[in-house]
């Protein structure tokens, strides 16, 4: 398992935001968590990330105890990239200088500045590199953010709310980068959302409320999505009846006399089969 | 990457050019102030060095508690007195005083005898010099001709006696070349200081005995102080007010700056409360916010103190010679870097709380802060 929380527990005060959550999520998985404000989302994440510590218990990534790292400031460059939801980027600096500010006092200005047009480019903003945050829509503002965040070549990326602000088409043009840096790099991403399309395009949505994990759940792949319709239709239903109410069928090769084909039978196998086919 | 380090300090200050501007033209006045108090301060002691310095002697003697040079009076029985000291191989006397000449006061007249060693070093570029024996005439400096057009051969009013110019001298001090030279004896009866003199130069026959016949001077002659030619501007009390005044003004300067920049840099790092929790969140360490804040508040003070500097430089000498003064005003190397070195103590002063308060702030509370 590359990433762990065993009985993560923050407490605030009188309120505790998140109670002995015990959490495993593999390697280049991409996860989102939902669940109403207030439910410690946030707060999970901001532990996961090093931003904050716990009050009890403990999260490893591959399999090293965060308690245990000296310098997590370094751990933070190195290892984790943020997207957050509201004035992520800072305002004075271009899209390139902000992608670059990860990465000051790590590599050369040449590398820094060459990594941060490669990856502007990889999201699509090759041609908005001198653009300051003011001059970029919301959709690019999220997209210098994300290549802001992977610029240092994080193992984990932890996003929270990254399309808060954005309409839903944009919404889902994001996410889809997103998910491609994931599977193309092998980076964990983890996303914090309330939209439940946002959520629905990860592989395993952690739901929260109150501070504990009340269920998760893995997402169908849009394929099985799709074959479920499928069942569900007039097609489906003479298949898995086995009886034919269309003549189309007979000339599509699926029936023959009133009876299912050898074609007829495989397809009715893949029907039956993809509700029981998930994921994980 | 130095280079975008700073550009990226340079944004960051600017980004509120209105607030950031006014903090600068702050440090500019204060910088300007002290960078003007040090010219005339370093202006006028250099001059007096110069005086006193080049017509050569190892040491001067004047009254112990005169004020000022021009208020100090030396008999001519010490004079004797002293050329008849054991190892002392000449003695000469000066007179410094100012005088109304045409409609212009506080000309700067200098009795001295046509012999004087000192007077070699003016260099003579209309008529003559002074010569044994004159009576009735004057040598003046290219600036008072240029400026009162003053030629050879011209009657000068001085203190009701006619002088008649015979020569034009300059040395390149403004001191020296906006005066007048009269004989010794004629000052002395026109000032009524017969037998007396502003000051002795004083020539020892061993140069390693200076400080012994120095202090032997002093013991004997308890009214007089013998000073070598760099203590004589710290004996200046008018000097040395000038000089306590430009200290306490920069202090205060200093103090104020410090302030100015601590005001203008607590804003900003409140305003950017977020970008602080942004930077700590992407790994930015606590002593790389601290340097960033430092070097804003360095930028903003350094660009104050240069243009202040600049500033000064060309206030201080046009009004020198809209006034027609008579004094030279360079801007040294050593005032450049004092005035820079003030701005600098400004900034780190000013910075320091501001950067500490933005290194400690915990990347949490600055990202969920609005």
């Amino acid at each position: 398992m590359f990433l762990q929380t065993e009985n993560l527990t923050k407490q605030f005060g009188e309120v505790q935001a998140v109670k002995s959550i015990s959490l495993g999520i593999e390697g280049g998985e991409f996860v989102s968590i939902m669940g109403p404000s207030g439910s410690g989302k946030t707060t999970l994440l901001t532990l996961i990330g090093a931003l904050d510590t716990p009050t009890s218990g403990e999260v490893f990534i591959d399999g090293e105890p965060l308690s245990g790292i000296k310098d997590v400031d370094a751990f933070r460059s190195r290892k984790v990239g943020f997207v957050f939801q509201f004035h992520n980027l800072i305002g004075y600096l271009t899209a390139l200088e902000n992608v670059e500010i990860p990465m000051h006092g790590l590599v050369s200005g040449a590398e820094r500045r060459a990594r941060a047009i490669d990856l502007l480019k990889v999201v699509g903003l090759g041609e908005r590199l001198h653009h300051t945050p003011s001059q970029l829509s919301g959709g690019e503002r999220q997209r210098v953010a994300v290549a802001r965040a992977l610029v240092n070549d994080p193992v984990l990326v932890l996003a929270d709310e990254p399309t808060g602000e954005l309409d839903s088409t944009t919404s889902m043009e994001v996410i889809q980068l997103m998910k491609k840096i994931s599977k193309e790099k092998g980076t964990t991403f983890i996303v914090v959302t309330h939209d439940p399309e946002v959520a629905k395009k990860a592989e395993r949505i952690i739901f929260l409320k109150d501070g504990t994990i009340s269920r998760q759940e893995a997402v169908k792949s849009e394929s099985v999505e799709d074959i479920l319709a499928l069942r569900n239709s007039a097609f489906g239903a003479q298949l898995i009846n086995r009886k034919v109410t269309d003549p189309y069928m007979e000339n599509l090769g699926v029936f023959k006399k009133g009876t299912l084909t050898k074609e007829g039978e495989a397809l009715l196998s893949i029907l039956e089969k993809a509700e029981s086919v998930e994921r994980d | 990457m130095k280079e975008r380090v700073f550009g990226m300090t340079l944004k960051s200050v600017f980004r509120r050019k209105m607030r950031s501007g006014l903090t600068v033209l702050g440090i500019a006045i204060g910088i300007m102030l002290v960078t003007a108090l040090l010219m005339v301060s370093t202006g006028l002691e250099a001059q007096f060095k110069r005086v006193i310095e080049e017509g050569g002697g190892d040491f001067v003697v004047m009254e112990k508690n005169a004020p000022d040079l021009m208020l100090s009076r030396v008999d001519s029985t010490t004079q004797q007195a002293l050329e008849q000291m054991e190892g002392i191989s000449w003695v000469s006397g000066m007179i410094f005083t100012t005088a109304q000449i045409g409609d212009r006061s506080y000309i700067m007249t200098f009795g001295m005898e046509a012999t004087e060693r000192n007077l070699q070093r003016f260099k003579i570029t209309q008529g003559r010099t002074l010569n044994q024996g004159d009576t009735g005439k004057v040598i003046i400096g290219r600036m008072i001709s240029v400026q009162e057009g003053y030629q050879v051969g011209d009657a000068l009013k001085i203190k009701g006696n006619s002088f008649d110019v015979v020569g034009i001298y300059e040395t390149g001090a403004s001191f020296e070349d906006g005066g007048v030279i009269i004989p010794l004896s004629e000052v002395q009866t026109l000032f009524d200081m017969k037998n007396q003199v502003s000051l002795l130069r004083v020539k020892v026959e061993d140069s390693n005995n200076v400080d012994v016949i120095r202090d032997e001077v002093e013991s004997k002659f308890s009214r007089f102080m013998a000073l070598k030619s760099t203590e004589v501007a710290s004996k200046q009390e008018d000097l040395q007010l000038i000089t306590s005044i430009s200290a306490l003004i920069s202090l205060i300067a200093i103090v104020v700056g410090s302030i100015i920049v601590m005001n203008t840099m607590i804003m900003s790092i409140m305003e950017r409360t977020r970008e602080i929790g942004i930077l700590r969140a992407v790994g930015w360490k606590k002593r790389k916010i601290l340097s960033m804040v430092l070097k804003e508040s360095l930028a903003i003070s350094i660009i104050g103190g240069i243009i202040g500097i600049v500033i000064a430089a060309g206030l201080v000498n046009a009004l020198a010679e809209a006034a027609q003064l008579p004094v030279d005003l360079p801007v040294t190397a050593d005032l450049v870097v004092s005035a820079f070195v003030i701005a600098v103590i400004l900034g780190v002063l000013g910075g320091f709380y501001p950067a500490w308060r933005a290194s400690r702030m915990s990347p949490m509370e600055a990202l969920s802060h609005e």
